[in-house]
Order: C-alpha cells, then structure tokens, then sequence
C-alpha cells in the first residue's frame, strides 16, 4: 500500500461518523469475520485507523472498491459498438498500456489504477485533474469491463467526463463507438447478471416449473383444484419473461412517453403542437421480483405485456416511447420502443 | 506346353488402349516360347487364332459342375426357404406396422395402454411389441438426428420454436442454451441466454437460417462446445494444478498464460496459449518464454510446445508434472 493509498484511508475514515462506522465498515465487506471481530469500537477513531490500515495490508485490498459512503453510488451501463477485426484478442496488458496512453493524451494530470479480478473483470480506478488540479481522489470514476464483451459499467462520472472516458475505452478496447445502454442500478452485480445473461432464464419446454411449496393452508380444495392449472400457466409465463430463482436486483424502470392528447373535449390539449409528453416511473427494492409476482399471481395479466418483459429481454431500464401514427386525430399509433 | 495367360486381370479397369499394349508385349515373349516347339507362328491374325485355341483347350480340361441335377435341387430348396424367410419378415413387419400405428396413437394422445387383439400366443405379441417399440425409438433417433440432435419444442400454436443446444465435454454434460426463435413470419432469434462474448449475431448473419436453421445451429454448437471445453480446462488447471500459476485468462477462455517453475534449476517460464480459433477446445499457438533464453528452444520444451497444442491443457500439465518437467 503506497502512501497516498494510507493518506486516503486515513482521510475518509476521519469523514465517517464514527456512530455509523462499524455498519460502514460491515458493508464495505472487505475485512474478514474475525479481523471485523477484532476491531475494538471503543478505541479512539484514530486508534481504529492504524488498525484498519494494519488490516489493509494483510488484506491489500485494492481501493478501487471502496464505497465506504453509506449512500451507494448508481451505476451505468454503456455499450461497444462496432468490434474491428483484432477485438477479440485484445489482452489484458494491451488494453491497460492502450486505456492509459489515451486517456492520459486527453487529461492532463490524471490518476488511474487497474487491476484484474479472479472474475475476469478489469476494475479501473480514476482520479480526475487538469492542468491547474491535482487529481481529486475523493470522487473517483469507478469502471468495470469484462474484455471480449461489449459492456462498460461506470459510476460516479460527470458529464463534462463521460466524453473523454468514452473515447480511451473506445480506442483501447478496439471498438468504433461506445454509446449509453439505457440501464441503471445500485447494484453492479445486478445490472452486470442481467446483460450478461449470468441468472437463471425459463424457457419453454415440455416439463412447466413445478409450483412453489405453498405453506398457507388451502381454504378452499375445489377453488385450489379448479385455479391449480392456471396458476401453473401464469407461473411459467411469469417466469419465462422475467427469469426463474433469483433475479438480479434493479431498483427502477422509468418509460418516458411522446405522444399526443387525445381527448376531443379538451380543445386546449389536443391542439398544442408539442407532443405531450409524460414519464411513468416503476421503482421497488427488487423490480423484476415484483414484476414477477405480479404475473404469477394475476394482477397483471398474462401473457406478459411487451413492454415489461423487455427490461430482462434487452437489458435495460429507460424506454422512450413514441407514437408511430401519422396527425393527432388519426387512429392510436403503435407504441415504438 | 501351356502359354500363360495374358495378365489382364488387374489392368482389366484401366483403359482399353493400356490391355492391349499388354497382349502385344506378350505376344512377343510368346514367340519366343513357342519358337522352339512349333512352327515359328507370325504375329498377328495367327497368333491370335491358335491363342484362342488354346484357350479353349484349357476351359474345356477345367473339372465339371458337380453332379448338374443335384446342384440345382439344393439351390431350390435354399431359394424355397429363402422365400419362407422373406414371407414371415413381411408377415411380421406387417403386424409391427399395425402395432406402431396404434403405438403412436397412445403416444400423441397418452391414453391408457389398450389391449391389442392378437391373434398369435402372448410370448409372440411381447416379441413384437418390442420390435414395434425398438423401431419407435429409432425412428425418434432419425428425427433427433434429422433435426440435428437439438431437442426442439414448438411454442406459441406453432408460431415459434424453442431450441436447446447442449455442451459437454470429456463425457459430462454442462450448460445448455436455449434460443427462442420465431418462424413466422420470418425466421427470427427473439430471446436467448447466449453469453455476449459468443457471437450469435454474426452467425445469425451468416448463416441461411431462413430456409434451414442447421446452417446457425451447428456452428453456434461448434462455438458453444468449443467455449465449453475451454471453460472446464482452465478450471481444472485451476483445481488440479495449484503449483501452476494461472497469470492470465478471459471470460470467452480464448487466452491462458501459465507460469511454470522448473525443478532443480527453479527457472520460471512463462507459457502462453492463444485459442484463436473460437471453434476449436485446442490452442492454435504456444509459446513459452523465460530468462533462460536457451530454454524454450531446447527439444524438451519444442516438445512440451506440440505437446500443448494437441493435448488439453489440463491432461498436458499432468503428464508434465509427472515426467518431472515442471513443478
């Protein structure tokens, strides 16, 4: 561990209240069960520095994962577009010269860290400078790439950033253009499964999934044998649009529409010249396990509507929907995705 | 004196022009021969004329048929029973073609098993229930293999298909993958579980899979078997073989560097495996490097080096660790 490593540890562990430093600690989950254990609370919070710091070394965890604030960050995803010919045996240590050649061309004074996990994912650490700043260590640029796939997952970039980065992983990774992926998370693990295809997807076969054990006594046998059959076709169709066992966690899907106000009583309305537009916006802990619920169990009806099982089926979390049909007062155009 | 044969036997399927050229060369070391018995014959009409002659001399002294009449009765009778043979086969395929009838039936409409009226005794009705069963099943086997040995199901009333495609390697069954495509009104991949370093979409482009969907899928089961293999080799390098380092590799297991150490002189060597070909478990380059530079180009390491490339990596390693080559 260098010595800005040791200076930023020591920093932030002096920005975290120290009531709420034993659960920050707990969530950064990078000290085993025994070194948290051994962790006295009492002790003043610079005492707990050097011992945190002792650990770090035995550990040497790598500080591109920290997210030692309490409010996680929310990541995105972007998509390569376009691989040339020699994309698929871009290697590890072509990518790391090439990321950091370019985006050192583009940043002056700029500070980055890679490093490869046993996942195969390349976690790049950024601290933003120019030519007057040092680089601000505080709020890093975290990005996650898997070589040899076309996704990029970034937290914590500005916009003024975002084309700069852009263009280093563009050229490092040998692609012709990167562009945004419409999906979001607080999880990188979440958003990571679900363009990856690393959960567990249904699809059709001859044998359904067997219903969940039921554990709440039947009030009604001739009820549960007469809904046996279409509880079963509502869980499989639940199922194969948003996946079987555990689903990755998305916080929110939110569907903007443009379209045009379509009531013949309110002249103000269906005049205006600008599409109306409006945003529905879903959020839950676990998006797609509500979803799922409420497909399985009837609330929304089977077989699922397009426009919900497409978060899983194209990866993503932001739609914009447009009307496709021609003048205000002509028939309902089809929603386009 | 006998005049050998004329060697045409195995020139008989070469060309007309070549057998002659042969009898005419013969004709000449005949002549020699018969020089000194008979009248010196000339070539030509003559010569032709007395070998035939003599030919027929030498048919004429082979042995007879044996004993005409008896011949023919025998083969009578094994024509006669030949014919009894062939009559009980149709009989037979007769009644398992009734059986099967009713067979699939059952099968497509999973009824409870009927009793099948048979006229023949209940040993002889089990005897063919199973042949109509064993021809069931390879008619099911034919439609696999016809199909590609992908099992398939049809989904949406017809509209859609769902298609498995299974991996294993070494005799073990991995993942499978599945793609839901429909096929009307065109022929299209709507959902999979594909990981993205695979290429689907670029096989999906260059395959024909409007008029047949074995030209995507026998080469996206080629990429997935090979990626399957690849996958299960480096793990069990990384289970098996703890003394090798594993300094590289990639999600699509298309890259592996490994870091051997020699015993005695404890010199380390670098070894990479490029699998560039994304269709192949087998690498299609390695290299080894090391601050001995004599090292890798010693015969022993040229022939770790083909070794490498013909032996999974994990098979490769054992044999080494065990030849004492590395640690």
């Amino acid at each position: 561990m260098d010595d800005s490593a040791k200076r930023l540890l020591q920093r932030l562990m002096r920005r975290i209240p120290t009531p709420t430093l034993r659960s920050a600690l707990e969530k950064w989950g990078r000290l085993t069960t025994e070194q948290q254990k051994s962790m006295d609370f009492t002790q003043s919070k610079w005492a707990l520095t050097e011992r945190l710091l002792g650990i770090c070394e035995v550990n040497s965890a790598i500080f591109s994962e920290i997210q030692i604030n309490v409010n996680q960050g929310m990541w995105y995803a972007f998509q390569l577009m376009d691989p040339e010919d020699d994309a698929k045996s871009v290697d590890l240590t072509q990518f790391k010269e090439q990321f950091k050649s370019h985006l050192r061309e583009l940043v002056r004074n700029v500070s980055i860290k890679m490093k490869k996990h046993t996942d195969e994912a390349v976690w790049i650490r950024i601290a933003w400078g120019d030519t007057f700043s040092r680089p601000n260590h505080l709020k890093p640029t975290y990005i996650v790439h898997y070589l040899q796939t076309p996704y990029v997952f970034v937290t914590s970039i500005t916009s003024k950033q975002k084309p700069l980065l852009s263009q280093a992983l563009v050229l490092s990774t040998r692609y012709q253009a990167i562009k945004d992926a419409n999906l979001s998370g607080r999880k990188l693990t979440a958003i990571r499964d679900l363009l990856m295809k690393k959960y567990q997807q249904v699809f059709p076969t001859k044998y359904p999934i067997p219903p969940p054990e039921n554990n709440q006594t039947i009030s009604n046998q001739h009820i549960e044998k007469e809904q046996a059959e279409l509880a079963a076709n509502r869980l499989q169709m639940a199922c194969e649009a948003f996946g079987g066992g555990m689903l990755p966690q998305l916080q929110s899907a939110v569907y903007k529409l443009e379209t045009k106000f379509r009531d013949h009583s309110n002249k103000t309305m269906t005049e205006r010249e600008e599409p109306f537009r409006c945003v529905v916006k879903f959020t839950s802990t676990n998006l797609l396990e509500s979803f799922r619920h409420c497909a399985s169990s009837g609330i929304a009806s089977t077989p699922v509507t397009p426009l919900l099982s497409c978060i899983p089926l194209k990866g993503r979390n932001y739609f914009l929907i447009t009307d496709n049909g021609p003048g205000p007062s002509s028939q309902r155009g089809q929603p386009q995705v | 004196m006998t005049l050998q044969p004329p060697k045409s036997n195995t020139s008989a399927t070469t060309s007309g022009c070549f057998h002659l050229k042969q009898r005419n060369v013969h004709y000449s070391t005949q002549h020699k021969y018969s020089q000194n018995m008979e009248v010196a014959t000339t070539k030509g009409v003559l010569s032709h004329l007395s070998r035939l002659e003599v030919q027929k001399r030498s048919l004429k002294s082979q042995p007879q048929q044996p004993g005409g009449v008896k011949a023919l009765r025998a083969t009578v009778e094994a024509l006669l029973t030949q014919r009894d043979q062939l009559r009980a086969e149709i009989q037979t395929h007769k009644n398992i073609k009734k059986l099967r009838v009713s067979m699939d039936k059952q099968c497509t409409n999973e009824e409870e098993e009927t009793e099948e009226g048979m006229d023949e005794d209940s040993e002889n009705s089990n005897l063919l229930r199973l042949m109509a069963r064993h021809t069931q099943l390879k008619d099911l086997l034919h439609a696999h293999n016809v199909v590609g040995g992908y099992n398939v199901v049809k989904t949406r009333q017809g509209k859609g298909v769902c298609v498995s495609v299974a991996t294993f390697y070494e005799g073990v069954y991995l993942n499978t993958y599945n793609l839901e495509i429909d096929v009307k009104p065109t022929v299209r991949i709507s959902r999979h579980n594909v990981p993205p370093f695979i290429p689907l979409n670029n096989l999906a482009e260059q395959s024909n899979m409007q008029t047949d969907l074995r030209t995507l899928l026998d080469p996206l089961s080629q990429h997935l078997n090979a990626f399957a293999g690849r996958q299960q080799q480096f793990k069990f390098v990384k289970e098996l073989h703890k003394s090798v380092e594993v300094m590289e590799s990639n999600v699509l297991c298309s890259l592996l560097v490994l870091k051997f150490t020699v015993p005695r002189e404890k010199t380390a060597v670098l070894c990479s495996l490029d699998y560039t070909d994304c269709t192949r478990s087998l690498p299609t380059r390695v290299h080894f490097e090391s601050d001995d530079e004599e090292l890798p180009e010693s015969p022993v390491w040229k022939t770790h080096c083909s070794f490498l490339m013909e032996t999974p990596v994990h098979k490769a390693l054992k044999t080494m660790r065990k030849t004492g080559n590395i640690v």
